[in-house]
């Protein structure tokens, strides 16, 4: 207890650990938050309000109006329609202001959005209309074929799905998994995987479309980004926030090489000094490490809240499990301290290797912009492995996943993944000093 | 081949006597040995950094290391404390084989390495008990523990500074002071007072010559002689890896058979005074340089009054008169030809 707590004392008084591995990271999420500028404003999920041109052609796409509704309505409305009997109505309404455009059908029975172009560009409130309708548009031709084979099944189960469905979008901002169990079911009551032999043309009709256009709607990825935006900042800046942590994970090493590099009998006078003292060096080292484990833990878990809560970043509000990944990572990179420290290198160039590694595999977890997170996307699926070498990008999939999947499953990989990169890590760094021994003194 | 001192005569006899085993004779390890090294040879590469080299101390002695610059005493102290591996040589402490894994013995040991080894994120007083706190759990024990190293190293007012404040030699008794703090019975000094001032050092000599009388043992090594000189009990001195003479202070100057080195102001200098001192018994060298009348004795008890009376017989003229004892650097250059001042 006395070596863990002069341990945490040495480490939290070390400066540039210090700098390096809590400064550094609180000052990157800030300057991000401070990037993105009044991101607070995009995170509200407030709904996108638009016009919606109510007359014959509209009704006559039962499949548009239901996914209006089912957008507008729930906890989490995407939409919030004014609904006008004619374009002109509509057009008034857009010049007045206040709207982001107003939705019409065409004569042909094809959706038009037509945004209001003076205001709200860049913000993500066109995107959302335009998602959500070229998910109909999609939606629908697939729904055309898909349906019509199924049409009798699919009125069937027709009468209850709008609320589920509005349910179901309403939750899916935090979990395209979710919705995706929860289309599921919404299919499975409206969907019979029996085939019939009918016509698909002759069985087509506008309830099958719709219920076909919602199964098919929960697939689409424009959907799912678009419901994103709403619930949760957008995503490609939230990654900048993954990326952070993952940085940050990588710093925190620091940590434990400051505590550690010290104490090797090779290394200084100190650590000679302190193998003369009487104790083994796992008995040595281990509550150093254990302090340094905490110390990272406690760091990222602070940058984290920090980013959570003081910049208002929401990570989709699974804060146990996002600090579960925390703390397997601060072990993962704990025992990364621990390695570096047994490479045979002066114990000045040890910072410089951190720094070293925390850029470089922070590149690979999108740390530096777009052009950074294509070529993270690229070489991650080139080779798959690579990433599980990299705790900053294991630790961005993690908290993507649990961002993305309501499951844990994918997190709880990582996690394993990590654990194993730590006992490896571990390793090294118990082979290391058995070659080094003390003595070139 | 090693030199010891066996031959008590003059001064050296009582010394001798007090220890009547005589000196780095014995064969094979006596369970009063604290440490025990036969035949070590340490290579570095080409440098032979210990050649074929012994070593034995007793309880309670303070052993002193002399040699120059890259004579092993450093390379001696880490062997012993295992942190250098060997190519041959057996170490004992207590009677017990030492190895890297004897940690039992190692908690007996207190260090004071010659590079500074503490931590520059502590103060003074965290970095005393962080040490301490390696060997002793007991927190009441320690903090008085701690207390005491501070006071045998005269670093109260210092007690919260980091070691970045403090100047040279107050980081060198900081270094002291955390090699000693918990009370070990086997204290390897390896160079303590480097930078230190002359009142500190001496603080610090009473403080070793405390500890010694306290039963601890303590190996000293140094390159100042007079250091070695006024507080060991027994001296080695080491050159080129090996031991070139073992004995107490006095026995080291009776080796090599040389007395005090007498110089006399002469009003009147000529060659007839020189044949006349030159013509007494003990005389080994006399020389004249200028007015100064140089003679280098054998051991003797009476060797000024022989001079001064000679010099009365030839009815000379002198002013003053100035007697100094052998110097371990005469011994030193005695044995080994070489100057051991640079
Ligand atoms: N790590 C090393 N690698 C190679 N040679 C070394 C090493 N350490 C010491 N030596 C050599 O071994 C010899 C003994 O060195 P050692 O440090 O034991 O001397 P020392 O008596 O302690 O000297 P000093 O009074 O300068 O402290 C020297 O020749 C030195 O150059
Ligand atoms: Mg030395």
């Amino acid at each position: 207890m006395t070596a863990f707590s002069f341990a945490l004392r040495v480490m939290l008084r070390d400066k540039g650990a210090t700098l390096w591995g809590i400064g550094l990271p609180f000052a990157l999420a800030t300057l991000f938050y401070v990037a993105f500028g009044g991101l607070d404003a995009s995170f509200r999920p407030s709904p996108v309000p638009v016009a919606v041109v109510d007359d014959a052609v509209y009704r006559a796409s039962p499949a548009l109006s239901e996914l209006i509704t089912a957008t507008s309505e729930g906890q989490d409305p995407y939409l919030e329609p004014t609904y006008v009997t004619d374009r002109a109505g509509a057009e008034r309404l857009v010049n007045a202001g206040g709207l982001y455009g107003y939705i019409a059908v065409d004569a042909d029975g094809a959706v038009e959005y037509h945004r209001d172009w003076r205001e709200y560009i860049g913000t993500p409130g066109h995107e959302i209309v335009t998602a959500i309708l070229d998910s109909y548009v999609q939606g629908s031709a697939f729904a055309a074929e898909a349906a019509a084979a199924q049409a009798s099944a699919a009125q069937a189960g027709l009468g209850q799905s709008p609320g589920a469905s509005g349910a179901s979008a309403g939750s899916g901002g935090e979990a395209a998994a979710g919705d995706e169990q929860d289309g599921g079911q919404g299919a499975g009551s409206g969907w019979s995987p029996s085939g019939t032999g009918d016509d698909p043309r002759l069985a087509a009709g506008p309830a099958a479309q719709a219920a076909a256009l919602r199964a098919a709607l929960e697939d689409t990825p424009a959907f799912t980004k678009a419901v994103q935006l709403t619930a949760n900042p957008p995503s490609d800046q939230v990654r900048y926030f993954y990326a952070v942590l993952g940085f940050s994970a990588l710093m925190v090493c620091g940590f434990a090489v400051s505590g550690l590099a010290r104490l090797r009998a090779n290394r200084s006078a100190l650590g000679a000094r302190l193998s003369t003292a009487g104790h083994s060096q796992v008995a040595l080292l281990a509550p150093t490490a254990a302090a340094a484990y905490t110390l990272s833990f406690a760091t990222l878990a602070a940058d984290y809240l920090y980013i959570r809560f003081i910049l208002g970043i929401g990570f989709g509000g699974k804060d146990i499990q996002i600090l579960a990944i925390l703390a397997v990572a601060a072990l993962t990179v704990t025992a990364l301290g621990a390695a570096i420290c047994a490479l045979p290198l002066p114990e000045a160039a040890l910072s410089g290797i951190i720094a070293a590694i925390s850029t470089v595999l922070s590149l690979f977890a999108g740390l530096y912009g777009p052009g950074s997170q294509d070529l993270a996307d690229k070489v991650a699926q080139a080779a798959p492995w690579s990433t599980w070498l990299n705790p900053a990008r294991e630790v961005y999939d993690a908290l993507f996943s649990l961002y993305n999947y309501d499951t844990f499953g994918e997190a709880a990989q990582i996690m394993l993944r990590l654990a194993v990169l730590a006992v490896a890590l571990l390793a090294v760094a118990a082979v290391g000093p058995r070659r080094t021994r003390h003595e070139h003194l | 081949m090693t030199r010891t001192g066996g031959q008590p005569d003059g001064a050296a006899a009582t010394e001798a006597e007090s220890q009547p085993d005589g000196i780095g004779q014995s064969e094979g390890s006596r369970p009063d040995h604290v440490v025990d090294v036969k035949d070590l040879v340490k290579r570095y590469k080409e440098v032979v950094a210990l050649d074929h080299f012994d070593l034995s101390i007793d309880k309670g002695e303070i052993f002193g290391l002399l040699g120059p610059n890259g004579s092993g005493k450093t390379t001696a102290i880490n062997c012993i404390l295992q942190l250098l591996t060997y190519s041959r040589g057996e170490i004992k402490l207590w009677g017990e084989p030492m190895s890297p894994t004897r940690y039992d013995l190692k908690r007996r040991i207190g260090l004071v390495p010659q590079q500074v080894a503490v931590l520059p994120e502590l103060s003074v007083t965290e970095n005393i008990d962080y040490f301490c706190s390696l060997y002793v759990d007991d927190k009441a024990r320690r903090r008085r523990l701690v207390g005491e190293a501070i006071e045998f190293t005269g670093l109260e007012r210092f007690a919260k500074f980091r070691p970045k404040k403090l100047s040279g030699g107050l980081v060198r008794r900081l270094n002291i002071a955390c090699g000693i703090a918990h009370q070990p019975s086997l204290i390897l000094f390896d160079e303590p007072t480097v930078a230190v001032d002359p009142q500190s050092r001496n603080a610090i000599l009473e403080g070793i010559r405390r500890l010694g009388a306290e039963g601890a043992t303590v190996v000293y090594t140094s390159h100042y002689m007079e250091e070695v000189e006024q507080l060991c009990t027994r001296i080695m001195i080491m050159d080129a890896g090996r031991a070139v003479a073992v004995g107490t202070n006095a026995e080291l100057k009776s080796m090599v058979g040389i007395g005090e080195r007498i110089r006399v102001e002469l009003d009147f200098p000529d060659d007839a005074v020189l044949a006349a001192v030159r013509a007494l018994p003990h005389t080994q060298h006399a020389s004249l340089s200028g007015q100064t009348l140089k003679v280098a004795c054998a051991p003797g008890a009476r060797n000024l009054a022989d001079v001064v009376e000679a010099l009365d017989r030839a009815d000379v003229s002198y002013g003053r008169v100035f007697s100094e004892p052998p110097t371990l650097n005469d011994v030193f250059l005695e044995l080994t030809g070489a100057e051991l001042r640079d």
